[in-house]
């Protein structure tokens, strides 16, 4: 069956743009010019997903978003946010108010229906329980789920943390009891065994934070030396920022940044990606998923 | 991305409606009556036009516009998260952005090269804290 999807976008240019894209892979698609109009026209269109601008006049795409999950018959509908808004902090914005995805203007049409593809293909996959590799966490009476899906919003957020700090690779793991998933993006396109070095050094000072009795003190962000920087991938990392992810007083996971360069990183650095981390975390804790 | 003559036609049609309301909203922050929600309503219209405007320069390729336009948006979010102020005398430079604009617009139909704008931006680029 063909799926629908309704693409909300202020500008009619850029509108018939997605369209065009969207339609020639096979898509039926409609069309609303701000928030407001978007979730009028939901509930008689009741399409399969919705492309979601930002900036509009009359109500934006966050408001938009936050309205559309709140919503007891449109909760379920998956929302890529389409934008030129791309900064770390509209990123954790769109992840806050339960976007599924975000693509960044100018995009290339492959990629977009590519990743509207992957989440239809990931919800056929979750329906049947067959896809086991969402990311859980509890901490207190939240329900926190990192699905394949929203893992791309992480992923563009650990990209855009390259424009603002010197970083060659950036990871992010998150635990719930013992280590049961993690996400790496790779900034240099390094080799695996350069990636897997580096999760190994994240797991290595994400113990040196679990080992020690939570306290503010050893809350505070700081840089760890890694244990085992001076083994054979010596030259590849100089530098590293490990920064521990905390809810509900608890650390659920570590987010960790390196560079091959000695010193690249400068005490602002750690406390920036320190507040980046916060901000992450307390986006997924109001992200609540049936 | 290629665009066809009706889509570029839905473009500048759109573009020139963009810079006339920014065009528009620079000349109400001349305006010594307005009041501090005027301004905020003001500048939060012409941050939402300009970024338009910048988002479909990138999608139909005009670079130098999106270029501009990245500069206008910058100080417009600026102004509207309190880092910088919109004072009347920055007025003008912030008009010869948007005259830069319209005669990108323009001349996208000749065959003239583009002047360079690289003056411009840097002026631009100083009213950010």
């Amino acid at each position: 069956m063909v799926k629908k999807l309704l693409v909300v976008e202020d500008s009619e240019f850029q509108a018939e743009v997605i369209s065009g894209d969207l339609k020639a892979a096979g898509f039926e698609v409609h069309w609303a010019c701000d928030g407001l109009e978007c979730l009028e026209r939901v509930k008689e269109i009741k399409p399969d997903l919705i492309v979601l601008d930002i900036m509009m006049p009359r109500m934006d795409g966050y408001e938009t978003c936050r309205r559309l999950k709140a919503g007891k018959e449109t909760a379920a509908i998956p929302v890529v946010f389409l934008t030129q808004e791309d900064r770390v902090g509209d990123i954790v914005h769109g992840l806050e108010v339960g976007g599924d995805n975000f693509i960044t203007k100018p995009y290339e049409a492959h990629y977009l229906v590519e990743r509207i593809n992957a989440i239809f293909e990931n919800r056929k996959l979750r329906a049947k329980g067959e896809l086991p590799q969402d990311i859980a966490i509890e901490s207190f009476s939240d329900k926190i789920v990192l699905t394949k899906d929203r893992e791309q919003i992480f992923e563009l957020l650990l990209n855009s943390l390259n424009t603002t700090l010197a970083v060659e690779l950036l990871g992010l793991i998150i635990l719930k009891g013992e280590p049961q998933g993690f996400l790496v993006t790779s900034i240099a396109n390094l080799p695996d065994k350069v990636q897997n070095y580096f999760i190994e050094s994240m797991l290595t000072a994400l113990n040196e934070f679990l080992d020690e009795p939570i306290s503010a003190d050893a809350l505070k962000p700081r840089l760890i030396e890694s244990r085992i920087a001076a083994t054979e991938f010596e030259g590849e990392f100089k530098s590293y920022i490990h920064v521990p992810l905390l809810a509900g007083g608890k650390i659920i996971g570590i987010f960790s940044a390196t560079n091959s360069r000695e010193n690249a990183f400068v005490p602002d650095d750690v406390r920036y990606l320190f507040s980046v981390g916060a901000q992450c975390v307390a986006a997924l804790s109001k992200v609540t998923e049936a | 991305m290629k665009m066809n003559s009706r889509l570029m036609h839905l473009f500048k049609a759109e573009s020139q409606i963009e810079i006339r309301e920014i065009a528009k909203g620079l000349a109400c922050l001349k305006n010594e009556s307005r009041t501090m929600a005027d301004d905020s309503r003001i500048i939060g219209e012409l941050h939402r036009n300009v970024h338009t405007l910048k988002s479909s320069s990138a999608t139909a390729g005009f670079h130098n516009l999106n270029e501009i336009t990245s500069a206008l948006t910058e100080i417009f979010r600026a102004a509207g998260d309190g880092r910088c102020e919109i004072r009347t005398d920055i007025i003008p430079l912030l008009e010869e952005g948007v005259d830069a604009c319209r005669n990108l617009l323009e001349k996208s139909d000749k065959k003239e090269g583009t002047p360079d704008y690289e003056n411009l931006l840097n002026r631009l680029g100083k009213l950010l804290p």
